[in-house]
């Protein structure tokens, strides 16, 4: 009992972190048709951001919530110009793997100029004070840390529902998803709600990176550690469901929690092993259809 | 690549002309296999484990050009059949006993076999999801390799045995003759393949998939052989570049390896015969000579990469090639008025 609350709780904050990077992914994936292959350059950005504002302020909770704040918002900024500037020259090829070569080209770019800035070795950054230590419940250990990081992705995703259902941004969004040409024809802004979701989606990626970083050594490869989990974790959510996106980083994140305590191998797997389970899955649900 | 869109002023004809083989080709392709043949006289031991480098990341480019170029498919995956050629190789040397050049063929048999399996399920899937799950696949060799521990040595690395002749420290110029020779019939392979019936085919599914199947052609089936043949010619990639390194890390599996074989192939000229040679020599001259001055060679390549996708997406000759045309023109029309 005490052993399946501790997992449960690791596994259920390991999903929150997922999700959020897949969810950034996601989202320009689902609306954009681009996949941002440098989704692991902002996760790794992410933390090293977090890295910087607990150097120049030290690890109290309210530098955390700066970088928690700040970082994102300087994320999104860098990706909307991104798109604004270099990713929409390539939209009138038609050829998606433009974009692809394009976000390869920065995530590139982006590791060459985290040594330049940061250096190679390992940073880390410690928890505020607050945030340290655990409870005990029921005999099982609970961190408080993986309870603060469930908590924001719980909000984070009830934000990204909120947002694309009720807002006006949210319903322009949809509407460019589901037909661009049609969108464009009704008075939406295509240009705008692009830059926007890609935006979004560069702030959910390094926000999983600030949340990372008191878990996690900082190192220049970061960037590739995360990628292979969300792009997995998209394929198996079903490309462009966000719904899809959200179970499929939950089974993950529980699965390889659990796993871990029989073999950290098996765990590393558990991506892999998801996403072949939900492919096989729905390649027999489109042949009986 | 001719889905991109050509520069608007003189934009070129989609249609190849039919091919001839001019006096210009022949005389440039025999200066070009001359100094390549050349290479051992000319430049000390250094330069021609250089060069035998730039060789085998060629050949892996022909690769990727065989499918990206002519089929119109990113495969992202091309690490994974690189490292498995590689691996391959060594352990067939280490445990059949037999030489290099018959264990690289055969290693480079059982990707194309690999290929044909796993291309059944992928070469169907649209554009993107065919880049992601060539990736992935890609990263779970990579992790088979980790974790196969008794098998390939896990991340002590792994030795390729071969008799001293083949030594790399030794006898670089026997290991670069071997390469520039197997690299060679891969480069010949892919160029036969491209202008035979099926080529023709290939590049028809590139330019438009819905139209070639209208007429009643297999598309699965032929890109089903593209994937095949790619495949193999990755994995004679890989057994070259087991030869070159003689020690394998699971690190070859890395998807940096794919990247490098696109930004090579981009940087020639995508869908051309010579664009990955081209482009391998340039990419490792520019790295060569950056290196020199900084270790961080990799934001180089990214903002290379960038440029190639932003202002030349048909590659360095083809650019070269449009602008100096659109110059002349610009000169005549000059003269006129």
């Amino acid at each position: 009992m005490d052993e399946i609350i501790t997992q449960a709780f690791a596994g259920l904050s390991l999903a929150a972190l997922l999700f959020m990077a897949a969810a950034g992914l996601n989202l320009i994936w689902g609306v954009l048709g681009i996949m941002n292959f440098a989704t692991g350059s902002l996760y790794m950005l992410g933390a090293y951001g977090a890295f910087s504002v607990s150097n120049a302020m030290g690890s109290s909770l309210g530098a955390f919530a700066v970088a928690i704040v700040c970082v994102p918002l300087a994320a999104a900024v860098v990706g909307g110009l991104t798109e604004a500037v270099l990713l929409r020259r390539t939209y009138a090829r038609d050829d998606e793997s433009q974009q692809f070569m394009l976000t390869l080209a920065l995530s590139y770019i982006v590791s060459g100029l985290v040594v330049i800035v940061w250096g190679g070795g390992i940073k880390s950054v410690s928890l505020a004070p607050e945030l340290a230590g655990s409870w005990t419940v029921a005999g099982g250990t609970i961190a408080r840390y993986t309870v603060f990081v469930i908590a924001v992705g719980v909000l984070i995703s009830l934000g990204i529902v909120a947002m694309l259902q009720r807002t006006r941004l949210g319903l322009q969004t949809r509407a460019a998803r589901d037909d661009r040409d049609m969108a464009a024809g009704l008075g939406v802004d295509v240009g705008r709600v692009y830059t926007s979701v890609f935006a979004l989606g560069a702030a959910l990626g390094a926000l999983a990176g600030v949340l990372v970083a008191p878990i996690a050594s900082i190192t220049p490869g970061l960037d590739s550690t995360i990628l292979i989990s969300a792009f997995v974790i998209v394929v198996a959510g079903g490309m462009g469901r966000m719904d899809g996106v959200l179970y499929a980083a939950l089974a993950v994140g529980l699965i390889q929690s659990f796993v871990t305590l029989e073999s950290p191998v098996y765990a590393a797997l558990t991506p892999y092993v998801v996403m072949t389970v939900v492919l096989v899955w729905s390649a027999r649900r489109l042949v009986r259809a | 690549m001719t889905a991109q869109a050509a520069p608007p002023p003189a934009a070129p004809p989609r249609a190849a002309p039919p091919r001839r083989v001019s006096a210009w080709t022949l005389g440039a392709s025999a200066v070009a296999l001359a100094l390549l043949l050349a290479v051992p006289f000319m430049l000390s031991t250094v330069y021609v484990i250089v060069v035998t480098g730039a060789l085998v990341a060629a050949t892996l480019a022909v690769s990727f050009n065989l499918l990206y170029g002519y089929v119109g498919m990113l495969s992202f995956g091309l690490a994974g059949l690189f490292g498995a050629g590689a691996y391959a190789t060594v352990l067939i040397v280490e445990h059949l006993g037999l030489p290099f050049v018959p264990a690289a063929f055969l290693a480079s048999a059982i990707v194309a076999l690999f290929g044909l399996v796993s291309g059944a399920l992928l070469v169907s899937l649209p554009r993107i999801a065919f880049i992601m799950l060539t990736f992935v696949l890609a990263d779970l060799l990579l992790f088979a390799t980790r974790h196969l521990r008794d098998l390939t040595g896990s991340d002590n690395g792994i030795v390729l045995i071969v008799g001293d002749g083949l030594n790399i420290a030794s006898h670089p110029e026997n290991v670069y003759y071997l390469v520039l020779l197997l690299g060679g019939v891969a480069f010949a392979f892919s160029v036969l393949l491209v202008q035979s019936r099926s080529g023709t085919i290939l590049k028809a599914i590139r330019e438009n998939p819905e139209r070639v199947a209208s007429v009643g052609i297999n598309v699965w089936r032929y890109r089903l052989l593209a994937f095949t043949a790619s495949s193999w010619i990755a994995g004679m990639a890989g057994a070259l570049g087991a030869l070159e390194s003689q020690l394998l890390f699971p690190t070859v599996f890395d998807w940096r390896t794919s990247a490098d074989a696109l930004i090579i192939t981009l940087l020639g000229g995508v869908g051309t015969a010579v664009g990955p040679i081209i482009g391998a020599a340039v990419l490792f001259g520019i790295n060569f000579f950056v290196g020199r001055e900084t270790t961080n060679v990799v934001i180089v390549n990214g903002i290379l990469l960038l440029i190639v996708v932003l202002i030349a997406p048909r590659g360095v000759v083809a650019f070269l090639v449009t602008s100096w045309e659109r110059i002349k023109e610009l000169a005549t029309r000059g003269r006129r008025t």
